[in-house]
Formats: C-alpha cells, structure tokens, sequence
C-alpha cells in the first residue's frame, strides 16, 4: 500500500491511504477489536527501517496496513510512535511527513485510549420502544422507521454536547463526578439527554414526538419514512420551539442551508443580536445529494476532509434505507453510530437514570462506496471567528479533486456573500401568442414550438 | 426548410456562438457504436433513435443558435417531486445554473424548504456563477442534448430490525400496536 501525501492545500488536516485490497463489508468492530486498528509493537520496526533506508538513500514505500490514523470528528488518533533522532530535517518527504504525523506523541490519549474514550462519549440515540403514544397514531415505538429522526437527533445532541461540554469533554462510565467541573458537567450530560426524551413534554423539545409533530405541518406522520434534509428542517423549527421554555436554547441557531447554498449575511443575521454583537452558536446543517442512484466516488475525498475538521458535528445518512450517523473515517471506511437497535424507554426525568444505553461501545464502519447519495452535513460554530474560519477552510474542500485536464468539479455546497432573498428571480413572465421571435431573442420569451419550451 | 447538415452560426457578430457551434459540431459527429449507459438512470429520448434526437438538435439549433438544448427528467426512483409538464427546454446559454434551479422550482410550485437538486452525470450542478453553456460544453451528450435529472433526497426506514442482533440482544418490534 501506498501513502499518497496530498497537497498542501487539503493535507494540513489529514493523510490519505490508498488501499489495494481493502474489505468492502461494513463490519462490527467490537470494543475487542480495537487491537486491530492500532497494531502494537511493528510501527516502531517499521519506521526504524524506514529511516534507515532513507538516511542510506533509499527510496522507500511506507507501509501503513494497520497503523491507518482513525479520525473522529476534528481529532485524529493513531498509534504512538517514537520520533527518530533529531538529525532527519535533511532528508525527504516521505519520512519528514510521517514524522509530521508523528509529533503528536506523548501519552496514549491520541491513539488507542484515546479513540475508545472519545467515541464512547458521543451520544447515542437509538429505536426506542414503548414510550407514551405518538399524537394521532398507535405507535409507542419508533422501530422501523425513526431511524433518520434519531440520526438527527445524535447530530444535533454533538452540537448540544460541543456548546455545553466541549469537544473536549468526555465521559467516564465508571467514575463518580467529584470535583464541582465534574458535577457541572454531569448535569448538563444528563441535562441534555433529557431534552431528547421519549415524551411529548416541554421539557423534552427534542423528542421524537415533537419532530414527528413538527413533520406533520408538512404531511408526514409517525410511521413515515424521512430523510436528511427533511429531518434538518425540523431540528431548526424545534430548536426555536426549545427556546420558548427553555432559556438554554436561547444562545443557539440552527441554520439549514436551502439547495446546497450558505448564504453568509443571513446566517450572520440570525446569530448576531443586540447591540452589543452577542453571537449565538450556530448550527449549520447543509443536505446535500451526492449522485443520483449511487455516491460519486468523487466526493469520498471531500467528505472525509470535512470529518477531519474541528467544527465537524458529523453527517447523516446511511446506507440505502438503513439511516446512519457518521462521525469519522479510516482509510475509505466511514465509522458511524447505528440508530437501529431497538430498547427500552429511559425514564430521564427521574433522578440519576441510567446513561448506559445513549452511549455505544461499538464503532460501526461502512465502506464509503455504499454510502447512499442523500444525506445532510453539520457543522458547529461557537463563535463568530469559527464560523469565518470555517468559511476560509471549506471552500477548496468542498470541491472534488479534478481529473488531469478537467476544470474543476463542481463543489458540494457553496457559501455566497448575500442574502438569500436577493438571489431569488421572478418567474419567467410569458409574452401574448402574437409577439414575433427575433434571433437576438430577449431572454423572457415564451413561446411554445415543435414541444420546446423556450426560455 | 432547414438543412440537415448545415449549422448557421454568426461567427462574425459573436464568438462565442463560434464556440458552441464547435462543440456542437464535435458532439454530433462521434460515431456511436455503444450506447452510452445513464448515470442518473434515465431513459434517453424515450424511444427515439439518436439519429432523429440529432436531427431535432440540429433544426433546433439553427432555429435558435443561441439557445441551448436541455432535456430535464424526473429521477427514475423519485416519488415526491412532482413530474414536469415539460421536458425539453431551449435555455439562453447565459443562463447560470442557479437561475435554471429557479425556474424549475418556480414550474414545479413546491415549497422553499423542499429539496431539490439537479444532477448530471451523477454530479450535483452546485455553483452560482456556472452557466449552462459551461456545463453544456462539459457535459452534452453525443446527440446534442444536455440531460439533467431532478431529484429531491431518499428517505430511509426498513421493515426488518435486522442490525439489532449485532449489538446482542433481540429486539421487540412494535408496529401499529392496540
């Protein structure tokens, strides 16, 4: 295998492998299995004999098989290595990049620990069953068809847990909180999940019985099936609905961008109020299609350049009808949290529930090819500087690399200087029968001929 | 009467329609021996052989050089966008792809926050300054049209629990109980 080290203008934020055989099954990998990502003892041969080739001048081929890096959300983890002696600034790029890579050392929390750790911390909300009723329906279980609603639900919770926790923060199954950061810390956790609760309740603005609500504005019901885009829009409307009972939701926006456009000055509408220039944290949420019956390999290279960003909340998605909420990547395998597996209500308004089923020990990958097309991005941005920064950052990234030869591919989504109400045309007005058509024809024209329509 | 073979093109006046006229020229002359499979799963002029689809293309452009032939097809599989009265369209070749969304969004009556995205060659055409002659110049068929699919998003459900047993324990379904 190969590392192919990219330009500069993507590579700042991650390396990528070229596999020649790699498994295209989307497997389970238990916690067990963690071994296997991060294979102890032969990097530090490797990388040994790697320098020595390079210090005799040799042109060497690294070999990363399982020391692929693991990316979730913004931060990378891979093994620790040792960096070789300090005399290797004369030499070439391969090792020099490597050991780029490498610096990272110091203590396991970027590589094995460090991964397990982080993942653990991220909510997860699955299929639940018996819960009060959905209005109007039979349901007391969302099995079968909630799972695009839950995937939204694990995405907007991210944003929740980076605005109040940190993307710091995470957590720690079997310890009590003791110091008062940990206590605080707790009840915010708890906090938060209670806002996703399986009950039609104020206290609960984030349940699957508000979305499904808030869906049936638009003709859909329990039972129904939903997609990304569709699910982004009732995240924003329940948000808003959030902050009326709930001061919490008061410093958040939820922006969801309309046919692949990020219109800049309204997004920095929505989040700057007062006069004092407060900035509400946004929420960015862009549904994107990336093909029309199957994923464009194209985009694969842009989708995990984004998972590599630090204001990343992940993508929702799946695979054909069976949603999915992605969080990361190894090599050209696409690690997600599965909504579909079926338990119990928690009762989350009692006190010290049990947290243990909203959180999964086990990463789940998918092979990117079977990614399906729809799907929505998100992004979460603290502060005013973020978002900018984030403008600068996306734009090279959201453009699929081109061909030798090509112009460029068209990009994912844009972000566009303006307004979007100034971006919007009046329809085409259409002329009486009796106007006569000149070849220097006025764009309004609307004349019906042999079944074109001429605009 | 329009000639078959003859392209009129006002090279002096415009150079650009030159260029299209080139282009076009080039499209309609690749001999097709294979047919050219469809990406965006869409039948290509419904029955019609690609001898009469460039016949058509080529009276219509004389008729209208400055016009870019478009075909516009519903996704095979989409089932929530409504289906266009319409599908052949002569677009000016100024127009960007951002106000050819509009005008189909504007034909199909839907609501703004309905997705909708216009695809070709399993691309989605997202860029505000693109006009369709770049993409037509890009992406034109050999027999002279441009094919663009319109499609909203899937939506996704299943009615086997099946994953569930990988986590390790089995699952009730609850569907339409009481």
């Amino acid at each position: 295998m190969d590392t192919q080290i990219v330009p500069r203008d993507k590579s700042n934020f991650f390396f990528r492998m070229n596999i020649s055989n790699s498994s295209s099954s989307s497997s389970n990998i238990r916690l067990e299995d963690y071994g296997n990502l991060f294979d102890e003892g032969k990097v530090k041969t490797r990388l040994l004999s790697m320098w020595n080739n390079m210090k005799y001048g040799m042109k060497l081929k690294t070999n990363f098989s399982k020391e692929s890096p693991v990316w979730l959300l913004g931060r990378c983890y891979h093994k620790k290595v040792e960096s070789p002696c300090s005399d290797s600034t004369e030499l070439g790029t391969d090792v020099a990049a490597f050991q780029s890579q490498s610096d990272i050392t110091g203590n396991d929390e970027e590589g094995f620990e460090g991964f397990k750790s982080d993942f653990i911390s991220r909510l997860w909300l699955t299929y639940r069953r018996e819960f009060p009723t959905l209005n109007g329906s039979t349901f007391s279980s969302d099995c079968g068809w909630g799972c695009m609603l839950r995937s939204g639900q694990m995405l907007l919770a991210q944003a929740l847990v980076c605005h109040f926790l940190g993307r710091d923060w995470r957590w720690h199954p079997d310890q009590q909180p003791t110091t008062k950061q940990t206590y605080i810390e707790n009840v915010n956790h708890r906090k938060i999940i209670k806002w996703f609760g399986d009950k039609p309740s104020r206290n609960s603005p984030l349940s699957i019985h508000t979305l499904v609500q808030l869906g049936e504005a638009s003709g859909k019901k329990a039972g129904d099936w939903y997609g990304p885009g569709f699910v982004a829009h009732l995240l924003r409307q329940a948000v808003i609905l959030a902050s009326k009972d709930n001061y919490e939701f008061d410093s958040l926006n939820v922006y969801v961008a309309q046919d692949c456009a990020v219109y800049i000055r309204d997004v920095l509408e929505e989040c700057i109020i007062g006069d004092n220039e407060k900035w509400k944290s946004l929420v960015l949420l862009i549904p994107v299609r990336l093909g029309a019956e199957k994923f464009n390999p194209i985009y694969a290279p842009c989708l995990t350049a984004i998972l590599s960003l630090e204001q990343c909340i992940g993508i929702i998605g799946g695979r054909p009808k069976h949603s999915l909420y992605f969080v990361g990547y190894q090599d050209d395998k696409l690690i997600n949290l599965d909504p579909h597996y079926c338990q119990e209500m928690v009762d989350v308004w009692a006190a010290d529930f049990p947290l243990a089923s909203f959180h999964c020990r086990s990463p789940r990958k998918l092979h990117l090819s079977k990614m399906d097309p729809s799907c929505c991005i998100g992004f979460y941005c603290a502060t005013k500087e973020e978002f900018l920064n984030l403008i600068e950052i996306v734009q090279t990234l959201v453009v699929p690399p081109g061909r030798s030869g090509r112009n460029n591919e068209y990009p994912m989504f844009v972000f566009c200087d303006g307004y979007k109400r100034d971006s919007e045309h009046p329809p085409i007005r259409p002329l009486p029968p009796d106007v006569e058509y000149s070849v220097e024809g006025q764009d309004s024209e609307y004349i019906e001929t042999e079944e074109f329509e001429i605009l | 009467m329009f000639s078959k073979t003859a392209i009129i093109c006002d090279c002096n006046q415009n150079k650009q329609l030159c260029k299209l006229k080139t282009t076009m020229l080039e499209k309609l002359n690749v001999d097709l021996r294979k047919s050219k499979k469809d990406i965006n799963s869409n039948n290509k002029g419904k029955g019609k052989t690609i001898e009469i689809r460039k016949e058509e293309v080529m009276a219509i452009r004389n008729r209208f050089p400055t016009k870019i032939p478009i075909i516009v097809q519903r996704f095979s599989k989409e089932s929530h966008l409504p289906q266009l009265d319409k599908s052949k369209f002569l677009v000016p070749q100024e127009i960007t792809m951002s106000q050819f969304l509009t005008i189909i969004r504007n034909r199909m009556h839907i609501n703004s926050s309905q997705a909708l995205y216009l695809l070709v060659n399993n691309r989605s055409m997202v860029s505000l300054s693109l006009t369709l002659a770049e993409v037509y110049s890009e992406h034109a068929c050999p027999d002279g049209f441009l094919y663009i699919t319109y499609a909203s998003q899937e939506v996704f459900g299943s009615n086997n629990t099946s994953g569930e047993s990988m986590y390790g324990n089995t699952a009730i379904r609850i569907r339409g109980l009481q």
